[in-house]
Protein backbone atom coordinates (compact mmCIF):
# COMPACT_ATOMS: atom_id res chain seq x y z
CA UNK A 1 0.00 0.00 0.00
CA UNK A 2 2.82 2.44 0.88
CA UNK A 3 2.80 5.83 2.46
CA UNK A 4 0.16 8.40 1.82
CA UNK A 5 0.64 10.60 -1.23
CA UNK A 6 0.47 14.38 -1.32
CA UNK A 7 -2.80 14.34 -3.23
CA UNK A 8 -4.56 12.18 -0.71
CA UNK A 9 -3.06 14.09 2.16
CA UNK A 10 -4.23 17.35 0.61
CA UNK A 11 -7.69 15.96 0.14
CA UNK A 12 -7.83 14.83 3.75
CA UNK A 13 -6.70 18.28 4.82
CA UNK A 14 -9.39 19.97 2.78
CA UNK A 15 -12.17 17.64 3.81
CA UNK A 16 -11.35 17.14 7.46
CA UNK A 17 -8.86 19.82 8.46
CA UNK A 18 -11.39 22.31 9.75
CA UNK A 19 -13.42 19.67 11.54
CA UNK A 20 -10.26 18.26 13.10
CA UNK A 21 -9.32 21.69 14.38
CA UNK A 22 -12.81 22.09 15.81
CA UNK A 23 -12.50 18.66 17.38
CA UNK A 24 -9.11 19.40 18.93
CA UNK A 25 -10.45 22.68 20.25
CA UNK A 26 -12.59 20.73 22.71
CA UNK A 27 -9.48 20.07 24.81
CA UNK A 28 -6.69 22.50 24.07
CA UNK A 29 -6.05 26.03 22.93
CA UNK A 30 -3.52 25.07 20.26
CA UNK A 31 -5.71 22.91 18.03
CA UNK A 32 -3.97 23.98 14.84
CA UNK A 33 -0.61 22.67 16.06
CA UNK A 34 -2.13 19.40 17.11
CA UNK A 35 -3.86 18.84 13.77
CA UNK A 36 -0.74 19.81 11.89
CA UNK A 37 1.34 17.34 13.85
CA UNK A 38 -1.26 14.65 13.25
CA UNK A 39 -1.20 15.17 9.50
CA UNK A 40 2.59 15.15 9.49
CA UNK A 41 2.54 11.96 11.51
CA UNK A 42 0.22 10.46 8.93
CA UNK A 43 2.67 11.42 6.22
CA UNK A 44 5.45 9.70 8.14
CA UNK A 45 3.59 6.41 8.28
CA UNK A 46 5.18 3.77 6.10
CA UNK A 47 1.77 2.23 5.54
CA UNK A 48 -1.44 4.21 5.32
CA UNK A 49 -3.82 3.23 8.12
CA UNK A 50 -6.87 1.27 7.12
CA UNK A 51 -9.12 4.12 8.19
CA UNK A 52 -7.09 7.31 7.85
CA UNK A 53 -9.88 9.58 9.04
CA UNK A 54 -10.47 7.58 12.19
CA UNK A 55 -6.74 7.36 12.72
CA UNK A 56 -6.43 11.13 12.41
CA UNK A 57 -9.21 11.74 14.90
CA UNK A 58 -7.60 9.41 17.39
CA UNK A 59 -4.19 11.05 17.00
CA UNK A 60 -5.71 14.49 17.25
CA UNK A 61 -7.63 13.52 20.35
CA UNK A 62 -4.56 12.10 22.06
CA UNK A 63 -2.45 15.03 21.02
CA UNK A 64 -4.98 17.57 22.21
CA UNK A 65 -5.39 15.88 25.57
CA UNK A 66 -1.63 15.64 25.97
CA UNK A 67 -1.22 19.26 25.04
CA UNK A 68 -3.82 20.28 27.57
CA UNK A 69 -2.10 18.22 30.26
CA UNK A 70 1.27 19.68 29.47
CA UNK A 71 0.16 23.19 30.31
CA UNK A 72 -2.25 22.67 33.14
CA UNK A 73 -5.00 20.59 34.50
CA UNK A 74 -7.28 19.16 31.92
CA UNK A 75 -10.52 20.62 33.14
CA UNK A 76 -9.06 24.08 33.45
CA UNK A 77 -7.66 23.88 29.94
CA UNK A 78 -10.94 22.57 28.55
CA UNK A 79 -12.78 25.42 30.16
CA UNK A 80 -10.28 27.90 28.86
CA UNK A 81 -10.43 26.40 25.39
CA UNK A 82 -14.19 26.23 25.42
CA UNK A 83 -14.47 29.85 26.36
CA UNK A 84 -11.84 31.18 24.04
CA UNK A 85 -13.21 34.04 22.04
CA UNK A 86 -12.33 32.85 18.55
CA UNK A 87 -15.32 31.90 16.45
CA UNK A 88 -15.74 28.23 15.80
CA UNK A 89 -17.79 28.50 12.61
CA UNK A 90 -17.81 30.62 9.52
CA UNK A 91 -20.76 32.92 9.36
CA UNK A 92 -22.94 32.78 6.32
CA UNK A 93 -26.15 34.67 5.59
CA UNK A 94 -27.89 31.49 4.55
CA UNK A 95 -27.39 29.71 7.83
CA UNK A 96 -30.57 28.77 9.63
CA UNK A 97 -28.76 28.92 12.94
CA UNK A 98 -26.63 31.71 14.28
CA UNK A 99 -23.00 30.53 14.18
CA UNK A 100 -21.83 32.33 17.28
CA UNK A 101 -24.90 31.25 19.24
CA UNK A 102 -24.36 27.68 18.15
CA UNK A 103 -20.73 27.82 19.21
CA UNK A 104 -21.70 29.27 22.54
CA UNK A 105 -24.33 26.57 23.03
CA UNK A 106 -21.77 23.94 22.13
CA UNK A 107 -19.32 25.31 24.67
CA UNK A 108 -21.90 24.93 27.40
CA UNK A 109 -22.47 21.26 26.69
CA UNK A 110 -20.77 18.58 28.75
CA UNK A 111 -17.47 17.53 27.21
CA UNK A 112 -18.59 14.06 26.16
CA UNK A 113 -21.71 15.38 24.45
CA UNK A 114 -19.77 18.15 22.74
CA UNK A 115 -17.11 15.75 21.50
CA UNK A 116 -19.71 13.33 20.20
CA UNK A 117 -21.65 16.00 18.33
CA UNK A 118 -18.55 17.54 16.76
CA UNK A 119 -17.19 14.17 15.67
CA UNK A 120 -20.58 13.11 14.29
CA UNK A 121 -21.85 16.24 12.64
CA UNK A 122 -18.67 17.81 11.28
CA UNK A 123 -16.26 14.88 11.39
CA UNK A 124 -18.70 12.52 9.75
CA UNK A 125 -17.66 9.64 12.02
CA UNK A 126 -20.02 6.81 12.74
CA UNK A 127 -21.19 6.10 16.25
CA UNK A 128 -18.99 3.02 16.32
CA UNK A 129 -15.94 5.08 15.46
CA UNK A 130 -16.85 7.69 18.06
CA UNK A 131 -17.37 4.97 20.65
CA UNK A 132 -13.94 3.63 19.87
CA UNK A 133 -12.46 7.09 20.20
CA UNK A 134 -14.20 7.82 23.46
CA UNK A 135 -13.55 4.29 24.73
CA UNK A 136 -17.20 3.80 25.42
CA UNK A 137 -20.07 1.78 24.02
CA UNK A 138 -21.98 2.70 20.89
CA UNK A 139 -25.24 2.96 22.78
CA UNK A 140 -23.70 5.30 25.30
CA UNK A 141 -22.27 7.50 22.60
CA UNK A 142 -25.61 7.52 20.82
CA UNK A 143 -27.31 8.59 24.04
CA UNK A 144 -24.77 11.39 24.51
CA UNK A 145 -25.47 12.55 20.97
CA UNK A 146 -29.22 12.61 21.43
CA UNK A 147 -28.97 14.40 24.75
CA UNK A 148 -26.55 16.95 23.32
CA UNK A 149 -28.73 17.61 20.32
CA UNK A 150 -31.78 18.04 22.51
CA UNK A 151 -29.92 20.46 24.73
CA UNK A 152 -28.68 22.46 21.75
CA UNK A 153 -32.09 22.61 20.20
CA UNK A 154 -33.55 23.77 23.46
CA UNK A 155 -31.01 26.56 23.63
CA UNK A 156 -30.98 27.56 19.97
CA UNK A 157 -34.63 27.32 19.09
CA UNK A 158 -37.62 28.55 20.96
CA UNK A 159 -39.59 25.65 22.35
CA UNK A 160 -42.96 25.17 20.72
CA UNK A 161 -45.76 25.85 23.13
CA UNK A 162 -47.72 22.69 23.76
CA UNK A 163 -51.42 22.77 24.36
CA UNK A 164 -53.20 20.16 26.32
CA UNK A 165 -55.92 18.46 24.33
CA UNK B 1 -44.06 17.90 12.35
CA UNK B 2 -43.14 15.18 14.82
CA UNK B 3 -40.49 15.58 17.42
CA UNK B 4 -38.10 13.26 15.57
CA UNK B 5 -38.52 15.23 12.39
CA UNK B 6 -37.89 18.43 14.27
CA UNK B 7 -34.75 16.98 15.74
CA UNK B 8 -33.55 15.83 12.32
CA UNK B 9 -34.22 19.22 10.87
CA UNK B 10 -32.32 20.84 13.67
CA UNK B 11 -29.50 18.33 13.21
CA UNK B 12 -29.30 19.23 9.51
CA UNK B 13 -29.28 22.93 10.30
CA UNK B 14 -26.51 22.44 12.81
CA UNK B 15 -24.49 20.34 10.39
CA UNK B 16 -24.82 23.09 7.83
CA UNK B 17 -22.59 25.28 9.94
CA UNK B 18 -19.10 25.23 8.51
CA UNK B 19 -16.11 25.08 10.86
CA UNK B 20 -13.50 27.70 10.23
CA UNK B 21 -11.07 26.46 7.64
CA UNK B 22 -8.56 29.27 7.66
CA UNK B 23 -6.76 28.17 10.77
CA UNK B 24 -4.39 25.75 9.06
CA UNK B 25 -1.54 26.92 6.87
CA UNK B 26 -2.01 24.48 4.06
CA UNK B 27 1.21 25.23 2.19
CA UNK B 28 3.40 24.99 5.25
CA UNK B 29 1.67 21.84 6.36
CA UNK B 30 2.13 20.15 3.00
CA UNK B 31 5.78 21.18 2.97
CA UNK B 32 6.39 19.72 6.44
CA UNK B 33 4.45 16.58 5.58
CA UNK B 34 6.50 16.05 2.44
CA UNK B 35 9.70 16.59 4.35
CA UNK B 36 8.61 14.18 7.05
CA UNK B 37 7.55 11.55 4.54
CA UNK B 38 10.96 11.69 2.85
CA UNK B 39 13.33 12.10 5.74
CA UNK B 40 11.23 11.63 8.78
CA UNK B 41 13.24 14.29 10.56
CA UNK B 42 10.33 15.95 12.14
CA UNK B 43 12.06 16.97 15.29
CA UNK B 44 14.79 18.82 13.46
CA UNK B 45 12.25 20.58 11.31
CA UNK B 46 10.22 21.55 14.30
CA UNK B 47 13.30 22.84 16.03
CA UNK B 48 14.32 24.84 12.96
CA UNK B 49 10.84 26.26 12.67
CA UNK B 50 10.70 27.09 16.33
CA UNK B 51 7.62 24.99 16.91
CA UNK B 52 7.42 22.67 19.86
CA UNK B 53 8.41 19.13 19.05
CA UNK B 54 5.18 17.61 20.06
CA UNK B 55 4.45 14.08 19.07
CA UNK B 56 1.14 13.93 17.24
CA UNK B 57 0.36 10.60 18.75
CA UNK B 58 1.04 11.14 22.40
CA UNK B 59 1.87 14.77 22.59
CA UNK B 60 5.42 14.19 23.80
CA UNK B 61 8.71 15.41 22.60
CA UNK B 62 10.15 13.29 19.84
CA UNK B 63 13.22 12.61 21.90
CA UNK B 64 10.95 10.78 24.29
CA UNK B 65 9.39 8.61 21.61
CA UNK B 66 12.14 6.03 21.81
CA UNK B 67 11.88 5.86 25.57
CA UNK B 68 8.12 5.64 25.38
CA UNK B 69 8.38 2.86 22.85
CA UNK B 70 10.83 1.03 25.09
CA UNK B 71 8.49 1.35 28.03
CA UNK B 72 5.61 0.20 25.90
CA UNK B 73 7.45 -2.94 24.91
CA UNK B 74 9.04 -3.66 28.26
CA UNK B 75 6.15 -5.51 29.85
CA UNK B 76 5.18 -7.48 26.73
CA UNK B 77 8.81 -8.48 26.33
CA UNK B 78 9.05 -9.54 29.96
CA UNK B 79 5.81 -11.44 29.65
CA UNK B 80 7.03 -13.21 26.53
CA UNK B 81 10.33 -14.10 28.16
CA UNK B 82 8.65 -15.54 31.24
CA UNK B 83 6.23 -17.47 29.06
CA UNK B 84 9.12 -18.94 27.13
CA UNK B 85 10.87 -19.94 30.35
CA UNK B 86 7.70 -21.54 31.69
CA UNK B 87 7.14 -23.42 28.44
CA UNK B 88 10.73 -24.67 28.47
CA UNK B 89 10.39 -25.90 32.03
CA UNK B 90 7.14 -27.61 31.12
CA UNK B 91 8.80 -29.39 28.24
CA UNK B 92 11.67 -30.46 30.47
CA UNK B 93 9.30 -31.81 33.10
CA UNK B 94 7.18 -33.66 30.55
CA UNK B 95 10.12 -35.07 28.64
CA UNK B 96 12.09 -36.10 31.68
CA UNK B 97 12.51 -39.89 31.81
CA UNK B 98 11.03 -41.93 34.57
CA UNK B 99 13.27 -42.37 37.57
CA UNK B 100 15.38 -45.46 37.16
CA UNK B 101 14.49 -48.11 39.71
CA UNK B 102 17.42 -50.15 40.83
CA UNK B 103 16.53 -53.35 42.65
CA UNK B 104 19.13 -54.58 45.00
CA UNK B 105 18.70 -57.82 46.84
CA UNK B 106 19.92 -57.54 50.36
CA UNK B 107 20.11 -60.82 52.20
CA UNK B 108 17.81 -60.81 55.13
CA UNK B 109 19.36 -61.72 58.43
CA UNK B 110 18.96 -65.39 59.11
CA UNK B 111 16.39 -66.45 61.65
CA UNK B 112 18.30 -69.63 62.37
CA UNK B 113 20.41 -68.16 65.13
CA UNK B 114 22.23 -65.12 66.41
CA UNK B 115 25.15 -65.63 64.11
CA UNK B 116 23.09 -65.78 60.91
CA UNK B 117 22.97 -69.47 60.14
CA UNK B 118 19.95 -71.11 58.59
CA UNK B 119 18.45 -74.09 60.14
CA UNK B 120 18.04 -76.38 57.20
CA UNK B 121 21.09 -75.44 55.20
CA UNK B 122 23.93 -74.58 57.46
CA UNK B 123 26.39 -72.19 56.02
CA UNK B 124 23.96 -70.57 53.53
CA UNK B 125 21.74 -67.55 54.05
CA UNK B 126 18.00 -67.52 53.43
CA UNK B 127 18.24 -65.67 50.09
CA UNK B 128 21.25 -67.45 48.88
CA UNK B 129 23.64 -64.73 49.96
CA UNK B 130 27.19 -65.18 51.04
CA UNK B 131 27.94 -67.99 53.31
CA UNK B 132 27.57 -67.27 57.02
CA UNK B 133 29.43 -68.55 59.95
CA UNK B 134 29.23 -72.31 60.47
CA UNK B 135 26.76 -73.63 62.88
CA UNK B 136 28.14 -73.89 66.39
CA UNK B 137 29.03 -77.24 67.59
CA UNK B 138 27.89 -76.61 71.12
CA UNK B 139 24.18 -75.96 70.60
CA UNK B 140 21.58 -78.44 71.79
CA UNK B 141 20.93 -81.09 69.18
CA UNK B 142 23.37 -79.42 66.92
CA UNK B 143 21.38 -76.18 66.68
CA UNK B 144 21.68 -72.75 68.14
CA UNK B 145 20.32 -72.51 71.58
CA UNK B 146 17.19 -70.45 71.65
CA UNK B 147 16.12 -71.16 68.05
CA UNK B 148 12.59 -72.43 67.54
CA UNK B 149 12.41 -76.05 68.45
CA UNK B 150 15.46 -75.85 70.64
CA UNK B 151 16.33 -74.21 73.84
CA UNK B 152 19.44 -74.01 75.89
CA UNK B 153 19.71 -76.89 78.23
CA UNK B 154 22.65 -76.04 80.34
CA UNK B 155 23.88 -72.86 81.88
CA UNK B 156 26.96 -73.03 79.69
CA UNK B 157 24.85 -73.08 76.54
CA UNK B 158 22.79 -70.19 77.78
CA UNK B 159 25.89 -68.23 78.62
CA UNK B 160 27.36 -68.86 75.18
CA UNK B 161 24.09 -67.79 73.62
CA UNK B 162 24.04 -64.61 75.65
CA UNK B 163 27.57 -63.79 74.67
CA UNK B 164 27.09 -64.49 70.98
CA UNK B 165 25.78 -60.98 70.06
CA UNK B 166 28.64 -59.41 71.94
CA UNK B 167 31.13 -61.46 70.03
CA UNK B 168 29.60 -60.47 66.80
CA UNK B 169 29.72 -56.83 67.70
CA UNK B 170 33.22 -56.91 69.03
CA UNK B 171 34.84 -59.01 66.36
CA UNK B 172 33.56 -61.20 63.51
CA UNK B 173 36.69 -63.27 63.90
CA UNK B 174 35.85 -63.93 67.54
CA UNK B 175 32.30 -64.86 66.60
CA UNK B 176 33.62 -67.21 63.95
CA UNK B 177 36.01 -68.80 66.36
CA UNK B 178 33.38 -69.20 69.03
CA UNK B 179 30.95 -70.80 66.68
CA UNK B 180 33.33 -73.58 65.86
CA UNK B 181 34.62 -74.07 69.36
CA UNK B 182 33.34 -76.55 71.80
CA UNK B 183 31.28 -75.39 74.68
CA UNK B 184 34.14 -76.01 77.03
CA UNK B 185 36.36 -73.84 74.90
CA UNK B 186 33.72 -71.14 74.90
CA UNK B 187 33.69 -71.21 78.67
CA UNK B 188 37.45 -71.14 78.68
CA UNK B 189 37.22 -67.88 76.82
CA UNK B 190 34.50 -66.33 78.89
CA UNK B 191 35.33 -67.32 82.40
CA UNK B 192 38.87 -65.98 82.66
CA UNK B 193 37.49 -62.58 81.74
CA UNK B 194 34.91 -62.95 84.43
CA UNK B 195 37.70 -64.08 86.72
CA UNK B 196 39.46 -60.83 85.99
CA UNK B 197 42.54 -62.39 84.47
CA UNK B 198 43.71 -62.97 80.98
CA UNK B 199 45.36 -66.07 79.64
CA UNK B 200 44.75 -69.71 80.24
CA UNK B 201 42.46 -70.46 83.15
CA UNK B 202 44.07 -72.26 85.95
CA UNK B 203 43.06 -74.11 89.03
CA UNK B 204 43.05 -71.09 91.33
CA UNK B 205 39.99 -70.50 93.41
CA UNK B 206 37.36 -68.23 91.92
CA UNK B 207 36.92 -65.19 94.12
CA UNK B 208 35.80 -66.04 97.62
CA UNK B 209 34.76 -69.46 96.46
CA UNK B 210 37.06 -72.23 97.26
CA UNK B 211 36.26 -74.10 94.09
CA UNK B 212 38.54 -73.78 91.14
CA UNK B 213 37.77 -72.61 87.68
CA UNK B 214 37.60 -76.15 86.39
CA UNK B 215 35.06 -77.06 89.02
CA UNK B 216 32.98 -74.08 88.04
CA UNK B 217 33.20 -74.89 84.37
CA UNK B 218 32.20 -78.46 84.89
CA UNK B 219 29.31 -77.37 87.01
CA UNK B 220 28.01 -74.96 84.35
CA UNK B 221 28.33 -77.55 81.69
CA UNK B 222 25.89 -79.68 83.64
CA UNK B 223 23.78 -77.11 85.43
CA UNK B 224 20.32 -76.84 83.86
CA UNK B 225 19.31 -73.39 82.75
CA UNK B 226 16.80 -71.44 84.75
CA UNK B 227 13.23 -71.41 83.60
CA UNK B 228 12.02 -68.39 81.63
CA UNK B 229 15.27 -68.02 79.74
CA UNK B 230 15.25 -65.21 77.14
CA UNK B 231 17.50 -65.46 74.08
CA UNK B 232 19.30 -62.24 74.92
CA UNK B 233 19.56 -61.76 78.62
CA UNK B 234 22.60 -60.39 80.21
CA UNK B 235 25.10 -62.71 81.65
CA UNK B 236 24.43 -61.43 85.11
CA UNK B 237 20.77 -62.31 84.80
CA UNK B 238 21.58 -65.82 83.81
CA UNK B 239 24.09 -66.62 86.39
CA UNK B 240 24.55 -65.76 90.00
CA UNK B 241 27.51 -63.56 90.70
CA UNK B 242 30.77 -65.35 90.83
CA UNK B 243 31.66 -66.45 94.32
CA UNK B 244 28.02 -66.35 95.45
CA UNK B 245 26.98 -69.79 94.28
CA UNK B 246 24.53 -71.57 96.45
Amino acid sequence: MGSIGPKRLGRLLEEHGAALVLYAQQWCDVPEDVVQEALIALARQAEVPENPVGWLYRVVRNGAISASRSTGRRQRREAAAAHRGEPWFESSPGDRLDASAAAEALRQLPAVQRETIVARLWGGLSFDEIAELAESSTSTVHRWYQQGLAALRERLTAPCPRTKS
Amino acid sequence: MSQDEELKAFEAALAALVPRGDRLDRDRLMFLAGQASVGGILSETAAAEGTPGVSPVRGKAHGQDARATTRRWAWPAAFSAMTAVAATLLVIVVARPEPQVIVRTIPAPSQGGPLGNTEGDPGRSVRGGPRAEPRPSWGPEGRWPGTPGSSPVTAAEAMALAMAPLWRVRSPELAQRMSTATLAEVLDTILPQAQGSAGTPDARPMGNDKSSYHDLRDEWLKKPVRRGFSPRPSVLELFPPLGARS
